[in-house]
């Protein structure tokens, strides 16, 4: 069996806020007890709504946030052990896609610049081999070498998105963490960087941790998908198995709210009740029961492990 | 019939220092009582403008050409005084981000009460009455303690919830809903979609949907328009538009999205980006993205074409059978 890329075992993350000297410490449980498990060269995806910390497990993975607890196994090594030099030497290999094109660009650097950058921090080539680098890169995600003096304002989103991409694939990493590539985009545009995205896996043999609020695109992109609320991973399975079964109450609900293209098709939609929880103050037992249809009375105390139900298919829900 | 609202020949543009920026091109469409017609196009297209030009939103510095009539009535002919006892009223509007469209500094009961005692003339009293019976019609539990919340203490479900109850205070006749659930998850997405049907039904209510997402198209809407930098480019039935697109645009347009329902190897994306305004192609203006343009399309703008009794689109590929 292939030795996994990247293991990711009970990350926590827990922010606390003071508000006043006698008050006491307010705990937000953004990430509460995540696993996963990346194997080289397939595409994860982490998919849920605003807030349920999805972000958030991206930045602890890259320790751009640093973890409350667990652990963070990246080729055999726990990058929370490591200090920062080594750090450093490690995230060469793991980098990172911004949703936002237009703020994750220094609008003072030129796209040569921009692309440059990591390879002088890892100090890599000599300046004539790092143009080289850089003119070949830009090739690659679809611009032209000409742009290279150019500044981030003169390019769309979606140009601005390829130059993203094109800076954290200049290191040649074995992944890329990419949160929510493709959500400040149109259809049309999209659709074009996540074919890109694609053309790139096979190219690079990238392995790819996919963050994401949209179903259709998880459910291209990936080859398996994690469904996450208020903190918690609830459902992880391969793609067609999630999408075709889908076990857990909450990603049945969330499936059936998708408004789908069709207009012929009248699909029997599960409301949700209300919205989700604060994390600051979640709900006893497992999260999702104030808004679970299914609700029984041990979902209200204790929380449901995450059980294998079928072959690679864990959910985390007291229902047989 | 009188159709609710039909705009025809809508030209908008900006006036600046130098120059004048004519961001729609044109539009005519009609929605008719009780219909729900939706708009949809990616950034730039134009399709905000359209629904501001409706409310006359725009500011100063815009010209507005063409004919707007609302229940055959001129809109663009009416003084400020007169428009402003119509929107609100007769015309409400939905927008996009509802934490940026609410007052922050008023509690929800006063915005809600506002044109109530504007436009129907009641009193404190009644107007407080009405304000919770609309807060609980649009599923708001407490309507009694919201009333005295301000937007930024409920969640953004629930701010949308109070647009809509705003919007339909006056209960008006046509309702503009500008990409009315973008900014919302998934499934609060869901249920506003669920309330504006319900409110649509029980009401009677005409709807223009401005919208970039064709699955809340398919699922709200009888008839669609599609349009593509100032222009509309196809016009049809709900049904025929995702039966039989015919513009390459709308193809184009349908083949990016990815599915939740089928495995697709890959995408069929549109090449390169919608041209810049002050760049527009002298012929289609969509032809220098387009997988089938011809000769002519890079010369000549096609019109918009009656191609059957419910569709209509703009392109030569079916221009020239309608001049042989």
């Amino acid at each position: 069996m292939t030795q996994p890329l990247l293991e990711v075992k009970a990350l926590t993350k827990h922010f606390t806020s003071k508000q006043g000297f006698f008050n006491k410490e307010k705990v937000v449980r953004a990430v509460d007890g995540v696993n996963l498990t990346v194997y080289p060269g397939e595409t994860v995806s982490i998919v849920g709504e605003s807030g349920c910390g999805k972000s958030t497990t991206g930045r602890c993975i890259l320790r751009l946030i640093e973890p409350t607890d667990g652990e963070i196994w990246f080729e055999g090594e726990n990058i929370r052990n490591l200090n920062e030099a080594e750090l450093r030497k490690a995230r060469r290999n793991m980098q990172l896609v911004f949703q936002d094109p237009f703020a994750s660009l220094n609008p003072r650097k030129t796209i040569g610049q921009i692309l440059e950058d990591p390879l002088i921090v890892h100090g890599i080539g000599s300046a004539a081999e790092r143009r080289k680098q850089v003119e070949e890169m830009i090739g690659i995600v679809g611009l032209s070498k000409q742009q290279l003096n150019r500044f981030p304002h003169e390019f769309s989103g979606g140009q601005r998105q390829r130059i993203g991409i094109a800076r954290a694939l200049i290191l040649r990493p074995k992944l890329i963490i990419a949160d929510e590539p493709v959500s400040a985009l149109d259809v049309s545009i999209q659709a074009q960087i996540l074919n890109l995205m694609q053309d790139l896996q096979k190219e690079f043999k990238l392995t790819y941790l996919f963050i994401s609020h949209d179903l259709s695109v998880v459910r291209h992109i990936s080859d398996r998908v994690a469904v996450m609320y208020l903190g918690k991973v609830v459902e992880v399975a391969d793609k067609k198995s999630l999408y075709e079964k889908p076990t857990h109450p909450y990603t049945q609900a969330l499936l059936s709210a998708v408004p789908v293209p069709d207009p012929h098709q009248t699909t029997q939609r599960i409301i949700l009740e209300g919205d989700m929880p604060s994390p600051a103050n979640p709900p006893a037992g497992c999260t999702f029961h104030p808004r679970c249809r299914h609700c029984m009375e041990i979902c209200k105390t204790t929380v449901p492990p995450l059980k294998e139900q079928t072959a690679s298919h864990w959910v985390s829900c007291h229902l047989e | 019939m009188t159709a609710m609202l039909q705009i025809s020949d809508l030209r908008t543009s900006f006036l600046q220092a130098k120059e004048k920026l004519t961001v729609i091109e044109g539009v005519s469409l009609t929605v008719e009582p009780g219909e729900t017609v939706g708009v949809v196009g990616e950034s730039g297209c134009g399709k905000s403008v359209t629904s501001l030009s409706v409310m006359q939103l725009l500011g100063r510095n815009v010209q507005l050409e063409g004919s707007i009539r609302f229940q055959g009535k001129e809109l663009l002919s009416l003084t400020d005084k007169q428009m402003e006892a119509i929107r609100g009223n007769q015309i409400a509007m939905i927008f996009q981000e509802p934490m940026t469209s609410l007052n922050p500094l008023h509690t929800i009961g006063k915005q809600i009460g506002e044109p109530l005692r504007r436009h129907l003339g009641l009193n404190r009293q009644q107007a407080k009455e009405r304000t919770i019976q609309l807060l609980k019609e649009v599923g708001i539990p407490r309507a009694e303690e919201i009333i005295n919340d301000y937007p930024h203490q409920l969640s953004g479900g629930m701010r949308q919830r109070v647009m809509i109850a705003m919007a339909m205070a006056c209960t008006p006749k046509l309702l503009i809903a500008d990409e009315p659930t973008t900014a919302l998850d998934v499934t609060i997405q869901a249920q506003i979609l669920e309330l504006m049907k319900k409110v649509r039904d029980e009401h009677g209510t005409s709807i223009l949907l401005i919208t970039h997402d064709l699955g809340v198209v398919a699922e709200m809407c009888h008839r669609v328009i599609v349009m593509y930098a100032g222009q509309i480019v196809e016009e049809a039935d709900v049904k025929q538009l995702f039966d039989e697109p015919k513009h390459p645009y709308t193809r184009g347009l349908l083949g990016s999205m990815p599915s939740l329902n089928t495995n697709q190897e890959r995408l069929d994306a549109i090449p390169g980006a919608v041209p810049l305004l002050q760049e527009m192609p002298a012929g289609c203006r969509f032809a220098p993205r387009c997988p089938e343009a011809m000769e002519i399309c890079r010369n000549k703008n096609p019109e918009l074409l009656t191609i059957s009794d419910t569709q209509k689109c703009r392109c030569w590929l079916y221009g020239e059978e309608e001049a042989q």
